[in-house]
């Protein structure tokens, strides 16, 4: 990772992760020293470059899974499973072009056509309900039309089944990236050690635990 | 530390050859070059330097490729077997071996998945760090029973000598008094939630004969002085160890075992060193040394030793106590017997169970804790054990709350279910089994005739599978789980059994194939892994076991190493080696 890299990932993460960092350098540092400590916090050169970055213009051209016109409806999808509210909404932080980034990576061929399925599904029903694209219709419609999905209202089993595909992969990539995981839930690389016993209050997010246990 | 701890060319002659650097090549180390001995110790894979090459650690999600998932085509072309492994992701898959060049065949209608880290370090690097001590109960078993050959040891052979490398190690956990499960040497405990101490109180009430207490684990809870100048300090629940910890806080070779013996000066590594054979030489009936072939080049080489210890996990030191052929030992060295690769063992995880608890919304818990709750065995002796089977198993688990990753595949739509996803979801409470697998003679693996891997070294062929009584275990375990979690207050409880999708291998606790035992007629080490054919050949890995108990057997592998040293030392010492 470059300096530049480390930089923009401090500041966008300035919010607690950093003060866990610091406070745990400070630890760290009195045992192996201060150059050692915080050499070791900013861990090894991994390049950072093969990863998938957001991109703010994914919507406006084809994938590598999916049309362009299928990148547009996608977005909304996201925009409407994760929407904005006090924090970025799934299309904010580009899912649709996680999704079609991940399907090819790291699925089959038929899961990648179960979720291109899917979204010809969501915008065909757009059309035959209410004679326009997803990407045209309201908020409420939208919504509307991926509830009834769920509930199987006017939807097969298996078209619910190739949705909940599409939707785990945008939400896993949601939480996943910068925004979902630092600010829509609790991220802590330094939680300095397991306490078994924290109280919860109506404040109290779901901290981004990738725990085995 | 020596300038050259890394070597290729030597014609030296060691004081010892150790074959391994995972958890017991570097207990072999340490516990030699601190006596003073010259040590050799031989690894067939990459250095990794300890922080240096851990180069995922750290890491946040978003900076890995595919988010932590690993792309098909690794998966499909190089990591097929490895990517069975709970523990395979693409945080971790540089510790594990690539199939391509690592390949073995299986019988027709069994399986086995061989899982490999072939690099310094090996497993130990990887391992779930679950650390509990073998009971008097389980080196009787086998006697008891009459499945497989008697233990040459008692618990208390061993007793000492699990404190020793305990308080080394450094292994977080609570005494618990029990007679199936010994007492350790510990620091203190993690803490359980408050569903898991619920929990643990309605089991006591239940079922009084089930304690469940919290996982011992190799974890620096509080350091010790010596812990701390070794450059270990406490975990801090980052789940960050399968990536390598730098903050030593967990036990591996890298961070407890290779300082200690590179701090002796008496110390070197020769990697990328991929073990042939052996060089036995008949009129003296001892081993010189081994027969390497380079890992990257394949040129040839050998090195020396006046004592070699087989320490490359269980079916690397078979393999080349298999493929060491000569004309007193035509079906593998130190294999008068004829046991050697049979009694193949592994561990079956091959049934859980869980359920959503109601309840506990104000309780949450904070890091991310390298251990689970712990059910021993409890049909740890004859008399215990059921109708329809022997043995035992235990139970691991734990109680946490949902996330976004079982939340992504509920229903909902909108900001609703995207505030659902952000708090804790609903408690969920699992346990996984951990089953004795039976020794049997059947269960084996021995070289293929003809296939050979790119090194030349013929392959090993398995023939494994679980057998009526590991399924009928697997079957009752499910049962046993679902009563308990219904005890402790669960409801929508699952089971499941998957002993026709997994066969053995999959736990990686390969033990057995060049057992211990007290006649040489039936057993290939003695009670201090010492071959009973060529007095001056160790084996101290998993190969030794007689029978599998249902502990994880790391810490064992630990006891059983530094135990096999001392005597060896006092052998050579009253040269008798």
């Amino acid at each position: 990772m470059s300096t530049k890299e480390q930089t923009r990932n401090m500041t966008a993460t300035d919010d607690g992760t950093n003060i866990d960092r610091r406070r745990f350098l400070q630890k760290l540092s009195t045992v192996v020293g201060y150059t050692a400590a915080s050499s070791l916090l900013a861990g090894s050169g991994m390049s950072a470059a093969l990863a998938y970055t957001p991109k703010p213009d994914s919507a406006s051209r084809a994938g590598v899974t999916f049309s362009k016109s299928q990148m547009q409806v996608l977005k909304h999808i996201c925009d409407t499973v994760i929407p904005r509210t006090d924090t970025a909404s799934a299309g904010d932080v580009d899912c649709h072009g996680f999704v079609d980034h991940q399907l090819l990576q790291c699925h089959s061929k038929q899961e990648q056509a179960q979720c291109i399925a899917a979204v010809d599904m969501i915008d065909a029903k757009a059309q035959s309900a209410h004679g326009n694209s997803y990407t045209q219709i309201t908020t409420q419609q939208q919504t509307g039309i991926l509830v009834d999905i769920e509930a199987l209202n006017g939807f097969s089993a298996e078209q619910k089944g190739h949705f909940s595909l599409l939707k785990a992969i945008l939400v896993f990539g949601y939480f996943t990236s910068e925004e979902g995981l630092t600010k829509a839930l609790e991220y802590h690389p330094f939680p300095g050690g397991y306490k078994g016993r924290v109280p919860v209050d109506e404040n109290t997010k779901s901290s981004g635990s990738m725990a085995y246990y | 530390m020596n300038d050259n701890l890394y070597i290729n060319e030597t014609n030296e002659e060691f004081d010892v050859v150790v074959v391994g650097s995972g958890i017991t090549g570097g207990w072999a180390a340490k516990e030699f070059t601190e006596r003073g001995y010259k040590v050799l110790m031989i690894e067939r894979g990459r250095v990794v330097e300890h922080r240096k090459d851990y180069p995922t650690e750290g890491k946040p999600p978003w900076t890995f490729p595919n988010r932590t998932k690993v792309n098909n085509l690794l998966v499909e072309q190089t990591q097929k077997v490895q990517s069975s492994s709970y523990a395979f992701n693409d945080m971790t898959k540089h510790f594990f071996g690539n199939d391509r060049d690592l390949p073995y065949s299986t019988e027709e209608g069994t399986g086995f998945d061989w899982i490999r880290a072939n690099q310094l370090g090996g497993k130990s690097l990887l391992w779930h760090r679950q650390s509990y001590r073998m009971s008097q109960y389980d080196f009787e078993a086998n006697a008891k029973d009459g499945h497989g050959n008697d233990w040459p040891i008692r618990y208390q052979d061993l007793a000492k000598w699990y404190d020793y490398v305990e308080k080394h190690a450094g292994i977080s956990g609570n005494n618990d008094g029990l007679p199936q499960l010994p007492d350790m040497v510990t620091l203190p405990p993690f803490e359980m939630n408050k569903p898991e101490q619920d929990a643990k109180k309605n089991l006591a009430e239940a079922f009084p004969d089930r304690p469940m207490i919290i996982g011992r684990a190799a974890h620096l809870t509080k350091p010790t002085e010596f812990h701390i100048s070794q450059g270990r300090v406490t975990c801090q629940a980052r789940d960050e160890c399968q990536k390598g910890c730098s903050l030593g806080a967990y036990f591996s070779t890298q961070s407890s075992t290779l300082p200690a013996a590179v701090a002796t000066g008496n110390l070197h590594i020769a990697p990328n060193s991929v073990v042939h054979s052996l060089i036995y030489d008949e009129k003296s009936n001892r081993v010189k040394g081994v027969n390497v072939i380079d890992n990257e080049n394949f040129s040839r080489r050998e090195y020396y030793g006046k004592t070699v210890f087989l320490c490359a996990s269980t079916l690397g030191s078979t393999q080349v106590l298999l493929n060491t052929i000569t004309p007193k030992f035509k079906n593998g060295l130190a294999n008068s017997s004829g046991v050697l690769g049979h009694y193949l063992m592994d561990h079956c995880y091959n049934s859980r169970a869980s359920g959503r608890l109601p309840g506990y919304e104000d309780e949450y818990y904070s890091g991310r804790r390298p251990t689970g709750i712990y059910i021993p065995n409890f049909q740890y002796t004859p008399s215990k054990y059921k109708k329809n089977y022997v043995r035992g198993y235990a139970l691991g688990g734990d109680a946490q709350r949902a996330n976004y990753q079982s939340g992504r595949w509920t229903d909902g739509i909108g900001a609703d279910y995207k505030d659902k996803l952000t708090r804790p979801g609903d408690w969920h409470f699992g346990f996984y089994t951990q089953g004795e697998m039976l020794p049997r003679f059947d269960n084996q693996v021995a070289l293929h005739p003809t296939k050979k891997d790119k090194w030349g070294i013929p392959q090993l062929h398995f023939n494994a599978k679980w057998s009526d009584n590991e399924r009928a275990m697997m079957d009752d375990a499910a049962l046993e789980s679902e009563r308990m979690l219904k005890a402790i207050g669960a409801v929508d409880i699952k089971t499941s059994v998957s002993y026709d999708q997994k066969p053995p291998g999959s736990a990686i606790h390969e033990l057995g194939t060049a057992r211990m035992g007290r006649d040489p007629k039936d057993s290939v080490l003695n009670g201090y892994n010492q071959s009973h054919d060529i007095p001056n050949l160790f084996v101290t890995d998993g190969a030794s076991f007689c029978s599998s108990a249902t502990v994880n057997p790391s810490i064992t592998f630990m006891a059983l190493t530094a135990r096999a040293v001392d005597y060896c030392v006092n052998e050579m010492k009253n040269r008798r080696i």
